[in-house]
């Protein structure tokens, strides 16, 4: 178990606020953190993997004090990132180039045994002996994550792991995730922006809003259960409102989606192109028919 | 968006499966739902909304159908295209508009003032939480 207690005065854009959580996160789960940048998410994870000082508070994990600083007599504790058994993988991969794969894992710990286990967890022990320059960008991914696991972390700590990489690599990587955290039982914290990683991933959400945690709550809360009883809901923006006939059809940006949506006077009010929507409808509406290869797949975009 | 206010008066469950009994003026609505959170209970106030695409309109109806919102309205205005006609009708649970062809209101020869039925699937309907309640 995590308790993070933490206090940290940071400089936004907007001048000067307080980064304060006051969280307990179970031991073995995986936990989204999300929220516009200049939040408070990374520093928060910097905070726990002890690159980043709090300013005061209390950070324990598995009943061990990691950090403690307070106004109390106890005294002050600050573990050096490498007393921390936490395991960090952020966008950029930071592989050694010059050291193989099986290298940049004996760097992180010179188990050889658990090497060739991790390597073989995410699905890289046939390509061992090769450099990074030869890897595909979500290979690299794969072995920081298992170099990241290389000294049995308690916490695994991902920034935006997946956010550079395509669509499958992406699905991909999210199923050895899911391995590894089933099979090693490590707790692990993420930050992402994206909701279909999360409602896969996670069994929980902490929105940072400011430095403060706004929403705790589980994906199904945050992204299916709704305002209304509609089921399908996506945020988008208007690019266009045409007149055609007795109607006006809007075309509007999901995601890398475009859609058209015919609208009548009254859903057109107050709408013009640029505003952030949320396009819905019921879920007895939509239909589901198996992806053709004669389909456009805007995935390979 | 149509949109109805209306206070719940009954709530039918099958697993996550609802049917949701509303009344609105004179008029008792029928919902079909999946999933329903818990603050949507028997005496909640909510709105009914629905796209004017999802209204059919009836003159004269007469026989049995199967759609539960039959909702008896008058024409007010009508904003006619080439295929499709917006229409404005008034009714004792409050005013909609209904879309529908061209073609259909000149066969029915529906006027302002006419009395017509408007017809809503249950499932074509969605509640949503009165804002600022």
């Amino acid at each position: 178990m995590i308790v993070a207690s933490l206090k940290k005065q940071l400089e936004g854009a907007g001048g000067t606020f307080m980064l304060e959580t006051d969280v307990t996160i179970e031991r073995g789960g995986i936990t989204a953190i999300a929220g516009p940048s200049g939040s408070g998410k990374t520093t928060f994870l910097r905070m726990l993997a002890g690159l980043t000082s709090p300013d005061e508070g209390l950070l324990e994990v598995g009943g061990e004090v990691w950090f403690r600083k307070d106004t109390g007599k106890k005294k002050q504790v600050n573990l050096k990132p490498q007393q921390r058994r936490v395991g960090v993988v952020f966008q950029g991969y930071a592989l050694f180039p010059h050291m193989t794969v099986l290298g940049n894992l004996l760097y992180a710990s010179r188990d050889r045994e658990m090497a060739e286990k991790l390597l073989n967890l995410v699905g890289l022990l046939q390509l061992k002996h090769a450099r990074p320059a030869n890897l595909s960008g979500g290979q690299k991914q794969r072995v920081a994550l298992a170099r990241a696991l290389m000294q049995r972390p308690r916490i695994l700590l991902l920034d935006e792991p997946l956010s550079a990489l395509d669509e499958s690599m992406k699905t991909l990587l999210q199923d050895e995730l899911l391995k590894v955290n089933k099979e090693l039982g490590v707790t692990i914290l993420i930050v992402t922006h994206d909701s279909s990683e999360m409602y896969k991933l996670c069994d929980r959400v902490l929105l940072f809003e400011m430095g403060r945690i706004a929403a705790d709550t589980s994906p199904r809360k945050l992204f299916v259960e709704r305002q209304t009883t509609q089921k399908f809901a996506f945020k988008g923006e208007i690019l266009e409102i045409r007149a055609v006939d007795a109607v006006y059809i809007a075309v509007v940006a999901i995601g890398n989606n475009l859609v058209e949506v015919v609208i009548d006077s009254d859903e057109k009010e107050g709408l013009q192109s640029g505003d952030s929507v949320i396009v819905g409808t019921k879920a007895f509406n939509p239909t589901v028919r198996k992806f053709a290869p004669k389909d456009f797949d805007i995935s390979r975009l | 968006m149509n949109s109805i206010r209306a206070k719940v008066v009954g709530i039918e469950s099958s697993e996550n499966l609802h049917r949701v009994m509303l009344s609105a003026g004179n008029q008792i609505f029928t919902v079909i739902t999946l999933e329903l959170a818990d603050d949507y209970t028997v005496g909640a106030m909510v709105d009914i909304r629905f796209k004017s695409a999802h209204v059919a309109l009836a003159k004269n109806i007469a026989g049995e159908v199967s759609i539960a919102n039959r909702l008896q309205a008058t024409v007010q205005d009508l904003q006619k295209g080439k295929i499709l006609v917006d229409m404005q009708l008034e009714s004792d649970a409050g005013n909609i508009s209904a879309l529908t062809t061209t073609e259909a209101v000149e066969r029915m020869r529906i006027v302002p003032g006419d009395v017509v039925t408007a017809l809503m699937k249950a499932s074509d309907l969605y509640l949503s939480r009165v804002e600022g309640a």
